[in-house]
């Protein structure tokens, strides 16, 4: 361990959408470096993720992040050393422009790697130098240069301009002579440099993570292949480990190069390393990137096997040997092993918009979600098929059937981001296996998989009853409801049905077996060991979500969920995390919350939960086709009344039970800033109490609007008189900042109301205006380009 | 077609056909290879075992004639967590008819987590993979009788050459990999390989520079032939053991074997370099060990150890040019981090006709 640091600067996440949300690994570095007695100090320009009272941190500084910035507060604390391995790209960028003073540590990674993550020729000399295989490319005005280099390399290469600003134009294939001279001809002076590369497009993509520490002991985490070839960004296309469809020979020689490459940018802490496979001349590889920090493909890898990756790389850029870390409960912990996997592991990209789109190599995808299974099959199905998860519109899909041949096949070479479901409709067409295996360049074992998932669904089809095909099904990953709709009868006839032929469902923990770490997260699948235990002692509370859209909604619920589990287990009550997909759980006390995967909602189907666990459910999504939850607590409008406007508007957040209600907090929102106060700064209004209050009492008709708990009226004072603008049901947008401003403390209190405990019970002193008064409020605004919270 | 893997104390698990369908019966041992399905299934080292693969999806990339470690694969049969769909590209084979022409029995879908969780609780067991479930195939697992003579199934007949114009190693092949030779072959060394009952005087007659004892299948206290010849061979050349090598070569000098609960059978499982910490990782498969007390009367130095669970994976003579190592550093399949001892073994070679 280093001996002569003490205060570790943090840098943390920047406002930016397009960015991986690193929340949960801060946390958790923040975490094991607060353990091992270091003071941890963490800047983000992002506030409201951030925003807990989290005893590990020592001080959290909220504020632009850029060189200057980052050089004051070095000053001010005096910041013994930087990681800045979780801040993304921007972090990095500053490391690389070398503006940090000489006697701070930068731990993690150095300036070597963080410019080669940037300045294309220092990654390819550093490479080269090291014997590794780097794409040939070169940059010049010289038209010479550019035939001497195609005639040493061959056709296809790709040519870009570079300008004087920097940027550059997109890359052009070029196939020929007559292409290469019209692409001269367009700039015959070259005014702007040209770069100029042999062109890997159509190669496949791997990637392999690796952890190093000071004593040089490298091992690797796993090897993630890419469905998609070179041409398609590696984060929009299929993700999957372990590798499938590599040799033994082939996986052993990327290995020795990710760890040689790990070595030469001499990087202690975690770095990844992209490969593009050449099968063609078997043997041949290249390295395209590496990335020199924890990045989405380390969050992807961290679920799929199960190894603390956030934690371990926090330990190593201190200085640990790998076989001699701790834990998060400050036990002693020996991550010296490369980790198995028992289940395949796929990570699915999405698009929030639901129009179809081309993919390319630029990244348009803006979220992704996890999916496990035992059977490649399976994984399609609940993955990129499961048109529950990914939303695609069940229209879209349909057209594709009415297309002929020839507008199929154009889909097919300009790879649209449905791409699977397109080739799926080929092959029933009775499109050739090794010939859309050719021009797509997908492996052909994942064809295949496409064609024998259709097979079954012929094979159901026609043997109506027979249970060898049923299993089969259910092995390849088929829901019951389709299986009942197929079949013509009912979930409940199909149960019995499963029952009878002896087909158990059972969860099992997603930790390999021999793991004494085990991860909480379970998954459906059908076998003979069930290894999650229903306790029936005490009550659950079951908490659902769905993948979400946006990013906003995301952090939302991410704070929700921390928060709720957090209010449960104070009032005795267990928490279970039923979703369609994996998440990140953001664990402030440390404790475990566990998670079932449901990615048909079918958890009460397959007779793993019984009927009154979900008593008490909260949903914490928009979706409405849940026939399990009882309870629909993401946001709800009930209520718009569109001709109410105003410059200024008030969004209160109100409990209630059947009696009585209270406003815990309020919104004040105009066009250049918001602020959120707690309800003790209202001015005591009866007329704005009587609106609410009859707006209560006659408008909530439908059983789901009579039992929510939680609502939200947006009300405009226009010329004194108080106008409702919009009322709906559920967590608003602005929960978490009505959940820190509000006296009484609002999840626990809204779960307390769940459970059956009234208002009065709980003695809160409402006042007669129905909130509670307080002398201290805290007070949160937020503007365009401040954040500021008083208390 | 259905079929039933049958453990001697009565535990069944359901799944399906593939490969030959004919009934065996072995050794269960569960291994976590994730890579390299063929070396594998021709890993000489499973003589007479079922393998039970946690790996998913097995199959994917078919069956490669360039990676096989032996010929004839001598398992009993294979039990598969999952296998996925072949599809025929140029001439390699798919899984099925791979173990068909071999006349392996295979049986896939099986919940191999209840397995592993019933084998961590239960101890080393027999299996069966057999078209049913009943009492009658319970009662003919539990006399199975395990084979003493493991070694000899798989080993060589006749001793023969893979010249070349280096060194001269002879290796005792107990149920070697290939790989053995191939990293000899890197290294120009001109090998000789023999049957595991070659006698002493027989191999001085070749006169070699370094003898290399393989590994193999089987309790290593069945193959007293070769704990002779070791024994007798140990004062004049150099050795280095690999294995089963490893354990015959501590079995020769008077220490004590045991049996592990578990056993180390992955791709890469790490191994600690005591005199320099150095952490690497390696194919291991193993279920015996060399037991701690008694190494050091013995005259050996321990210099590697597993740091997941300190057993001792590499031993050296103080005084004599012996070394051996309990994993495979040539690793097929497996991370081949430490190939570098076959170059330690030829160093110590030169050192030794020098002095």
């Amino acid at each position: 361990m280093e001996k002569d640091i003490q205060n570790i600067l943090i840098i943390g996440a920047v406002n930016s959408k397009t960015n991986v949300d690193l929340t949960n690994s801060i946390y958790r570095t923040c975490r094991i470096i607060n353990k091992l007695n270091y003071k941890t100090i963490l800047i983000t320009e992002n506030p409201i993720s951030i925003l807990t009272d989290a005893d590990f941190i020592d001080k959290l500084i909220i504020s632009d992040i850029n060189a200057e910035t980052i050089n004051n507060v070095i000053e001010n604390n005096k910041i013994d050393a930087i990681i800045p391995t979780l801040g993304d790209r921007n972090a990095l960028s500053i490391i690389a422009e070398n503006s940090i003073p000489k006697d701070v540590k930068i731990l993690g990674s150095n300036n070597l790697a963080a410019l080669a993550n940037f300045n294309r020729d220092v990654f390819s000399k550093h490479l080269e130098y090291n014997h590794l295989p780097v794409i040939n490319y070169i940059s010049t005005k010289n038209e010479n240069d550019i035939y001497d280099f195609v005639r040493k390399n061959e056709f296809p290469v790709i040519l870009r301009r570079r300008f004087k600003n920097r940027m550059s134009s997109g890359w052009t294939n070029i196939e020929n002579l007559y292409d290469l001279n019209n692409f001269i001809d367009r700039d015959p002076d070259f005014k702007d440099s040209v770069e100029i590369e042999k062109s890997i497009r159509g190669q496949r993509e791997f990637s392999i993570t690796t952890l190093r520490d000071k004593a040089n002991n490298t091992n690797i985490v796993g090897v993630i292949e890419d469905i998609q070839p070179i041409g398609i960004h590696h984060l929009d296309s299929l993700l999957l480990t372990p590798a499938l469809t590599l040799t033994n020979t082939q996986i052993q020689q990327l290995r020795k190069a990710a760890i040689k490459v790990a070595k030469a940018f001499n990087i202690v802490g975690v770095c990844t390393t992209h490969f593009a496979l050449d099968t063609k001349n078997s043997g041949d590889f290249y390295i395209t990137e590496i990335i020199p920090r924890l990045s989405e493909e380390t969050q992807y890898l961290e679920k799929a096997y199960n190894y603390p990756i956030s934690e371990i790389s926090a330990q190593l850029n201190v200085g640990m040997t790998i076989d001699k870390l701790i834990d998060t409960s400050g036990k002693k912990f020996n991550a010296a092993y490369e980790p198995n996997i028992e289940f395949l592991t796929v990570r699915v990209p999405t698009w929030s918009n639901i129009q179809e789109t081309n993919m390319e190599p630029k990244k348009t995808s803006n979220g992704a979600f996890i999916i496990r299974g035992k059977d490649i099959g399976e994984v399609f199905k609940k993955g990129p098929l499961n048109a529950q998860i990914t939303q695609t519109n069940v229209l879209n899909s349909g057209n594709y059937k009415l297309l002929d041949d020839d507008e199929l096949f154009e889909k097919i070479i300009h790879p649209t981001n449905r791409q699977l479901s397109i080739l799926k409709i080929a092959l029933n067409r009775g499109f050739d296996i090794p010939y859309l295996s050719n021009v797509t360049k997908i492996h052909p074992v994942y064809l295949e998989t496409l064609r024998h998932l259709s097979k079954i669904k012929i094979n159901l089809v026609k043997n109506k009853g027979d249970v060898d095909i049923l299993r089969d099904a259910l092995i390849s990953g088929f829901s019951i409801n389709e299986i009942a709709t197929l079949w013509k009868i009912s979930e409940e006839q199909l149960q019995e049905l499963i029952k009878q032929a002896n087909i158990n469902f059972q969860l099992k923990d997603s930790s390999f077996i021999t793991n004494e770490n085990k991860s909480f997260e379970f998954n459906p699948s059908i076998g003979n060991y069930n290894e999650f235990t229903y306790d029936d002692k005490k009550q659950t509370i079951i908490i659902k979500t769905s993948p979400e859209m946006s990013f906003s909604d995301q952090v939302r619920n991410n704070y929700l969920i921390s928060r709720i589990a957090n209010a449960n287990q104070k009032n005795g009550f267990n928490t279970i995390l039923v979703g369609k997909t994996t998440r990140e759980i953001i664990n402030i006390n440390g404790s475990n919350i566990s998670q079932i995967i449901d990615p048909f909602d079918e958890v009460i189907q397959y007779r793993l939960l019984p009927k009154e666990a979900f008593e008490h459910t909260i949903r914490l999504t928009n979706d409405l086709s849940d026939k399990n939850g009882l309870l629909d607590e993401g946001e709800t409008k009930i209520f718009e009344d569109s001709t109410v406007k105003s410059n200024e508007e008030y969004e209160f957040n109100i409990l209630r039970d059947k009696k009585d209600w209270v406003i815990t907090s309020y919104v004040k929102s105009n066009e250049a800033e918001k602020s959120t106060f707690a309800s003790s700064n209202l001015n005591s209004s009866a007329e704005l109490t009587q609106i609410i209050s009859d707006f209560i009492t006659q408008n909530l008709t439908s059983a789901q609007q009579k039992y929510s708990k939680i609502l939200n009226f947006t009300i405009c004072f226009i010329n004194d008189e108080v106008k409702i603008k919009k009322v709906s049901i559920g967590f608003s947008d602005n929960i978490i900042e009505h959940d820190i401003v509000s006296t009484l403390d609002l999840i626990d209190t809204y779960i307390k109301l769940v459970i059956g405990i009234s208002l009065d019970e709980l003695n809160l002193g409402i006042n007669e205006f129905h909130f509670v008064e307080n002398s201290n409020g805290k007070e949160i605004s937020l503007s365009n380009d401040s954040f500021k919270l008083t208390i | 077609m259905k079929r039933y893997l049958v453990l001697d104390d009565g535990f069944t698990l359901e799944g399906d056909s593939i490969g030959s369908p004919i009934i065996a019966a072995g050794q269960l041992v569960i291994s976590n290879n994730l890579y390299g399905l063929e070396q594998t299934l021709t890993d000489a080292t499973y003589n007479g075992q079922i393998i039970a693969l946690t790996a998913p999806a097995n199959g994917a990339s078919g069956i490669n004639p360039n990676e096989y470690e032996a010929i004839n694969p001598t398992c009993k049969g294979v039990i598969f967590n999952s296998t996925a769909v072949h599809s025929k590209m140029e001439r390699d084979q798919s899984l099925d008819e791979f173990l068909k022409n071999k006349d392996i029995p295979g049986i896939t879908n099986i919940d191999t987590r209840a397995l592993a969780a019933h084998v961590q609780e239960h101890g080393q067991l027999k299996a069966s993979i057999s078209d049913t479930d009943d009492e009658h195939a319970v009662d003919q697992i539990k006399a199975l009788v395990i084979q003493r003579d493991l070694v000899k199934q798989v080993s060589t007949r006749q001793p023969y050459p893979n010249p070349n114009s280096g060194k001269k190693i002879i290796v005792i092949d107990m149920g070697m990999k290939y790989s053995i030779l191939r990293e000899l072959s890197y290294r120009d060394c001109n090998s000789i390989v023999v049957p595991y009952n070659y006698s002493a005087a027989q191999i001085d007659e070749l006169n070699p520079d370094g003898i290399i004892i393989s590994n193999g299948p089987g309790n290593p206290e069945d193959v007293t032939q070769t704990i002779k010849v070791v024994e007798e061979l140990q004062n004049n050349y150099p050795l280095f053991g690999i294995g089963l090598g490893h354990l015959i070569i501590a079995l020769a000098n008077e220490c004590h074997i045991s049996v592990m609960k578990l056993g180390h059978h992955s791709t890469s499982y790490p191994v600690k370099e005591i005199a320099s910490g150095k952490i690497e990782y390696t194919n291991h498969n193993h279920i015996y060990t060399i037991s701690n007390h008694g190494i050091r009367d013995a005259n050996f130095i321990v210099t590697h150890i597993c740091p997941s669970d300190g057993a001792i994976e590499g031993i050296r003579h103080m005084y004599r040019p012996t070394f051996s190592v309990q994993f495979d550093p040539e690793a097929a399949p497996g991370s081949q981090d430490m190939t570098y001892l076959f170059d330690e073994f030829l160093d110590m070679i030169s050192s030794y006709e020098r002095a």
